[in-house]
């Protein structure tokens, strides 16, 4: 969560521009990385990621908080333009017509040949989950969101991230299958032992 | 290579810098909408109106439904303490006299043809000795060869004879 953000959140309804693009740099890296996981290429998930803020500020006015985080708000924008996004794509083109060099992703061309090559393996696989899915293994193991921020940004309660969770790994495992060389053994128990170590952080923090 | 170490390397996809510049300048540029002023103004008026609307029609309905309107008494065409039950009865009585007597004029207006058509001759005539007394309306029409003046004489005296021991 960003340092002052109420105080941003109220200057950005009020109609003040600076504070909104404080909010702006905080949270577009994480909604570009939402986008970018669920759909093909950079220039959708650039578009995609303009839009979410565009209406975001075009509507920030409207906001009202009702408990959850900012973030939550900017996801549910982004999830939407992401439907809307595929829906309208469905009547533009037929996956068949496509080169799949297309979908080559160059936001990850920084990385090493094999990382890469990884790294689009499991992005397809992601792409092939349900949306309650895609977000819960993004918040959880992309974003490094705990149980209870999970929860929070995607307005569940944290049994069933939890509960959607093990299904989404379980899913991923099946479509990511043995042809692989991605092992996924200790995914939940890296997870769980996440979660313990911020637990106990903040219960230090708390004393 | 280990699936969770994979979705690691994902946290370090950064939008493009230039893309990050470019989109932030245009959307800070486009300006908010007014909120402001009779376009906002209008719709906040109208759904204050809608509700009160709403407010008072529910509060009329639930009012007239349990009838605890305190005015209702002065309002009401009849009062019910003034309601006779028996005088009603007698009403009632009334209302099926009348709805006999109907019943009665309803040969008597028809055309002798149909009368005449309705009414077995030989059984009335030989059945009816005292001609007109009879309470049935059937007798009005028991000498069809006579006049139509004649069989609404005998009518109208049947109908008072009927009328007179329906009142006894």
């Amino acid at each position: 969560m960003l340092d002052g953000e109420e105080k941003f959140i109220k200057q950005a309804v009020r109609g003040d521009s600076s504070a909104f693009g404080s909010l702006y740099d905080h949270y577009q890296p994480m909604i570009y990385r939402f986008v970018m996981v669920k759909v093909g290429t950079r220039e959708e998930a650039e578009d995609i990621t303009h839009q979410v803020f565009l209406s975001a500020w075009q509507n920030v006015k409207h906001y009202k908080h009702r408990g959850h985080p900012f973030s939550s708000w900017l996801y549910q924008i982004a999830r939407n333009q992401v439907i809307d996004h595929y829906r309208s794509k469905k009547n533009e083109t037929s996956i068949d017509n496509v080169d799949p060099e297309y979908f080559a992703a160059p936001a990850i061309a920084h990385f090493d040949l094999s990382m890469k090559l990884e790294m689009e393996k499991v992005r397809t696989a992601i792409r092939q989950l349900k949306p309650d899915y895609q977000d819960v293994i993004i918040m959880r193991f992309i974003e490094d969101a705990s149980l209870k921020e999970a929860a929070a940004m995607l307005g569940k309660t944290e049994g069933a991230i939890k509960l959607i969770q093990h299904r989404a790994i379980k899913e991923l495992k099946s479509l990511l299958g043995e042809s692989t060389s991605i092992s996924f053994q200790s995914l939940e128990v890296e997870v769980e032992t996440e979660d313990q170590s911020l637990e106990e952080q903040h219960t230090d923090e708390s004393f | 290579m280990n699936l969770f170490e994979i979705l690691k390397q994902f946290k370090k996809v950064e939008p493009d810098p230039r893309f990050t510049d470019r989109s932030r300048r245009m959307i800070l540029a486009v300006p908010q909408e007014e909120t402001r002023g009779i376009r906002r103004g209008l719709p906040a008026v109208w759904g204050i109106l809608e509700a009160g609307v709403a407010v008072v029609l529910a509060g009329f309905f639930i009012v007239l439904i349990t009838g605890s309107f305190p005015g209702s008494s002065y309002l009401a065409p009849v009062q019910f303490s003034v309601i006779d039950p028996q005088g009603l009865h007698a009403e009632a009585q009334a209302i099926d006299m009348q709805i006999q007597l109907a019943n009665l004029n309803y040969p008597e207006a028809s055309t002798p043809a149909a009368t005449t058509k309705m009414s077995p001759k030989p059984t009335i005539k030989n059945a009816a000795p005292i001609g007109a007394s009879s309470v049935s309306p059937f007798a009005a029409s028991t000498t069809p060869s006579t006049t139509d003046t004649t069989s609404t004489t005998s009518s109208t005296v049947s109908l008072d004879q009927a009328l007179e021991q329906l009142s006894q």
